[in-house]
């Protein structure tokens, strides 16, 4: 009995069993061959599951068991899982190709010693609008409160990033903003009149629903791609700002495979493959030593890569602190609460009442 | 005999006790907080509820206009074609809303998405199977010689029909009324797919408080507590107008 | 005037299948955009097949759906023989037992988050299994009933004047009378939660979703034509449950019932 359980327990644990990476990233964030390349020089398997938002990745993160080694936040969350001990320390000395990492990515607001996140790609929110159906062509976010464009034009269904372009209108500074700007904010925006709130106008930019979306650039690239006649769709980053938003790679608290995750960590910050997941999914690299390898078309392409001017009207958003957080969210849900619909329709409502008290009432007369 | 009688009586009352009396009572609970009673009175809960039971109202009352004459046609019909009939009409009701839901928004013109309009459409198209139905039962117990009778007493056949067949009906009616305002007037998947920034519903307002919004639990418990609240009004009305036995 | 009623009908009722038609036609559809038609294709099918998240969505669906079911349909069962006798508070217990059904979903859906996040339970199978039990008891309990009341009690009594104990009476004649009640009562329950959307939202995280939540979380993200792919299966699947749920109802049962 014992050498059957010894013989067992050599065969499992001695075996050619390959470690295991649980990767949780975003959708088409990879290049074809990043995590298969990884696989075969490490020995080893990927698991890769995908994103669908950042509430997503919080959930998951809480409770320090996910499962997952390396996970995906955007810069916006940052401080809020760095607060709540989401996320594991990174080990600089694991990680040799940090030195590739362009100087002005390092020690963001977000996370002052790069201690837990490593910029991954970046890239803006402006406006994606239809060529041919907005001219001349929008360079204010005040263009979304067009009534000319009044229903064709679409806000990103976030909280932050559609108060963002209400504020810029303003004067006021998303980056940092205070309650009497979210109150000014909020009574632009339910003066607003968006075909919808969404935050992946793709579909309804290349079918011609939506002629302005508030838009990610790298969504607005792959509209543009997406309806084969790409000088339709247009990108703009509007005159009085844009955010800038940073994904960052990091490891999650309890990662199984710690060093493994490092060292995908720094697989990834190798120049040629950032460059080939830059040259795949079209967005900006926060790898210096990578941009010599990037496609030309990527480095020149305008909705990938703003010029410094455009760069410099970009605000980086971040989470806001508690109270100003609850003004925010009530603002959000009167905002999405108010619609346009509601007045002609309760004028409809009512005649319909009418109508059934009418019939109620002559069927209990008999 | 009694012990059978408690075995039987104790395991579903115990379940339902836990998972649906317990968690009312915690919905309750949020709701009557301070935070829960703020949103109870502020006056985006009421222009929700306003536009909620509007769109449920009027896709209510559009579904039994189109339900009617296709339920009392179905129950005119021979024995054989009633039941294909009635198949047919429940079909769809067995399958994915959502993918009908989809399937309206693949198949609508562009111009008239993202609208009030489109909403009640398709709340009036995922729910006929509902209306008709009972619709259906009720019109099909109908003594037809009661109708003869009125005719030959001289109502014409217009009069007939308001006078006599309708309030006869109305068990079916009433019945096809609630099972197709209720669901509607909570719905969200609905509105959201195909109501644009227009037709933002209680249930879409409720998802968003417990979904999107960390710490928005009471918010949503308030909203929760008010659409239960009012489906409870509106069954108990209901359940006064007729008389039931056993469970159905 | 039959005839414009007939009509009428007819209209109707295509107009209730012409969407799910495109739906399916279109997920055969080659072009990537589904307005206009490329060719046809079996790709999407190939993408789903590959598609590991789909696979453990489908597998989510189906062990939901088969754990509620069995729950559901014994204490459904049990509430729909208790409702036989008459005792004080039954009006009571009935509403209980119907509540499920007559509230929107989403009040029972968030209702059951609320209870399982204050008792620190995180969503996951277990809560949605839990959920999900909850409304196809009141749905077997309605079929259940249904069947009962067709049935004819003086067998059961006449087989406890012919000595059988009272659970020999239940066994071997009230149950197989009833048994294509149940068996109903199993495929709707079964079917209703195949296709359950918001009680499956609110109490499953990332991870856990099935295919309906899928399909909602698709249309939110952009629409791809796999998308008409997972539909077209999912409506497969209930067709088939619907087909399934008629032959047994049409099973003939010896002893007992019609």
């Amino acid at each position: 009995m014992k050498t059957l359980a010894l013989t067992a327990f050599v065969l499992f644990a001695g075996g050619a069993r390959p470690a295991e990476l649980h990767v949780f990233n975003w959708a088409d964030y990879f290049a074809p061959d990043t995590v298969s390349a990884f696989e075969k020089e490490f020995n080893c398997k990927i698991t890769l599951d995908y994103i669908e938002s950042s509430e997503t990745l919080r959930a998951k993160l809480q409770g320090g068991r996910s499962g997952y080694d390396v996970v995906f936040p955007s810069d916006e969350v940052m401080p809020g899982f760095i607060a709540a001990g989401l996320l594991e320390k990174i080990d600089p000395a694991k990680v040799p190709n940090l030195k590739n990492l362009a100087a002005r990515f390092r020690g963001l607001p977000y996370d002052a010693k790069n201690e837990y996140s490593i910029p991954y790609m970046w890239g803006t929110t402006g406006i994606a609008y239809n060529i041919k159906q907005v001219s001349p062509p929008p360079d204010s976010w005040a263009a979304l409160w067009d009534p000319k464009y009044a229903g064709r034009a679409t806000l990103l269904d976030d909280a932050l990033e559609a108060f963002a372009a209400s504020m810029w209108l303003e004067g006021a500074d998303p980056g940092r903003p205070t309650a009497d700007a979210i109150e000014k904010a909020k009574q632009r925006l339910l003066k607003a009149r968006p075909l919808a709130y969404d935050s992946s106008p793709k579909q309804r930019l290349i079918k011609g629903e939506a002629w302005l979306s508030q838009c990610f650039n790298g969504d607005a690239l792959q509209a543009a791609d997406a309806a084969e006649r790409s000088a339709d769709i247009g990108y703009v980053i509007p005159k009085e700002g844009g955010t800038q938003w940073i994904d960052n790679m990091a490891i999650a608290k309890g990662a199984p495979n710690s060093d493994l995750a490092h060292k995908f960590l720094d697989y990834l910050l190798r120049p040629e493959v950032s460059a080939a997941i830059s040259n795949e999914v079209f967005f900006a690299n926060p790898n210096e030593a990578a941009q010599k390898l990037i496609k030309k078309e990527v480095l020149e392409n305008r909705f990938a890569n703003p010029s410094e001017e455009d760069l410099k009207r970009c605000a980086l958003l971040s989470e806001l602190p508690t109270d100003l957080k609850k003004k925010l969210d009530d603002a959000w849900a009167e905002v999405k609460g108010s619609g346009s619909g509601g007045i002609s329709f309760l004028m409809v409502g009512a005649v319909a009442m009418v109508v059934v008290l009418v019939v109620l009432f002559m069927i209990v007369k008999k | 005999m009694k012990a059978r009688f408690v075995a039987l009586l104790v395991p579903p009352t115990l379940w339902l006790a836990i998972f649906l009396v317990v968690p009312a009572a915690i919905v309750s609970a949020n709701a009557f907080t301070a935070e829960g009673l703020r949103h109870l009175a502020s006056p985006v809960t009421w222009t929700l509820f306003a536009r909620s039971f509007s769109i449920a109202l009027v896709a209510t009352t559009v579904c039994l206009a189109a339900s009617y004459p296709a339920a009392y046609f179905i129950a005119g019909c021979a024995p054989r074609w009633r039941n294909l009939l009635l198949f047919l009409v429940v079909l769809p009701f067995w399958t994915n809303l959502l993918v009908r839901v989809y399937a309206l928004k693949v198949v609508l013109p562009e111009a008239f998405q993202n609208s009030t309009g489109a909403v009640v459409f398709g709340l009036v198209h995922s729910f006929l199977p509902f209306m008709i139905l009972p619709l259906y039962a009720s019109i099909e117990k109908l003594p037809r010689r009661l109708l003869e009778a009125s005719q030959d007493l001289g109502a014409s056949p217009w009069m007939s029909f308001w006078k006599v067949t309708v309030p006869l009906t109305a068990p079916g009616i009433g019945a096809g009324c609630i099972l197709v305002f209720i669901p509607a007037f909570g719905i969200f998947a609905l509105p959201e797919f195909l109501g644009g920034a227009q037709a933002w519903m209680l249930g879409n307002q409720i998802e968003l408080y417990f979904k999107k919004q960390q710490g928005s639990t009471a918010a949503g418990s308030a909203l929760t507590l008010l659409l239960l609240g009012c489906t409870v009004a509106l069954t108990g009305v209901y359940y006064r107008l007729r008389k039931t036995e056993g469970l159905v | 005037m039959r005839k414009a009623l007939g009509l009428y009908t007819a209209v109707l009722l295509a107009s209730l299948y012409v969407p799910i038609a495109v739906l399916v036609a279109f997920s055969f559809n080659a072009s990537k955009h589904g307005v206009t038609w490329t060719g046809f294709t079996l790709g999407w099918y190939g993408e789903l097949a590959r598609d590991g998240q789909v696979l453990n969505e489908l597998k989510n669906t189906v062990v939901i759906a088969a754990a509620s079911t069995v729950l559901a349909t014994v204490l459904g069962t049990l509430a729909a023989l208790a409702a036989r006798s008459h005792f004080r508070g039954k009006r009571l217990y009935a509403t209980l037992v119907s509540l499920p059904v007559m509230i929107p979903d989403i009040v029972l859906a968030c209702a059951l988050y609320a209870m399982f996040d204050a008792v620190r339970m995180s969503p996951s199978l277990t809560n949605a299994v839990l959920g999900h039990t909850t409304f196809n008891l009141a749905y077997v309990a309605v079929v259940v009933s249904a069947r009962l009341q067709g049935m004819d009690r003086s067998v059961e009594l006449a087989a406890q004047d012919l000595g059988a104990s009272p659970w020999e009476a239940f066994w071997k004649v009230t149950l197989p009378a009833i048994l294509p009640g149940i068996l109903a009562g199993a495929v709707l329950a079964f079917t209703l939660s195949l296709d359950d959307f918001v009680v499956t939202y609110f109490t499953t995280g990332p991870g856990d979703a099935t295919l309906p939540v899928r399909i909602y979380s698709m249309v939110r993200f952009g629409v791809t034509p796999k998308m008409n792919a997972v539909s077209t299966l999912i409506l497969a699947v209930s067709l088939a449950l619907i087909m399934l749920s008629l032959r047994i109802s049409r099973v003939p049962v010896a002893g007992g019932g019609r």
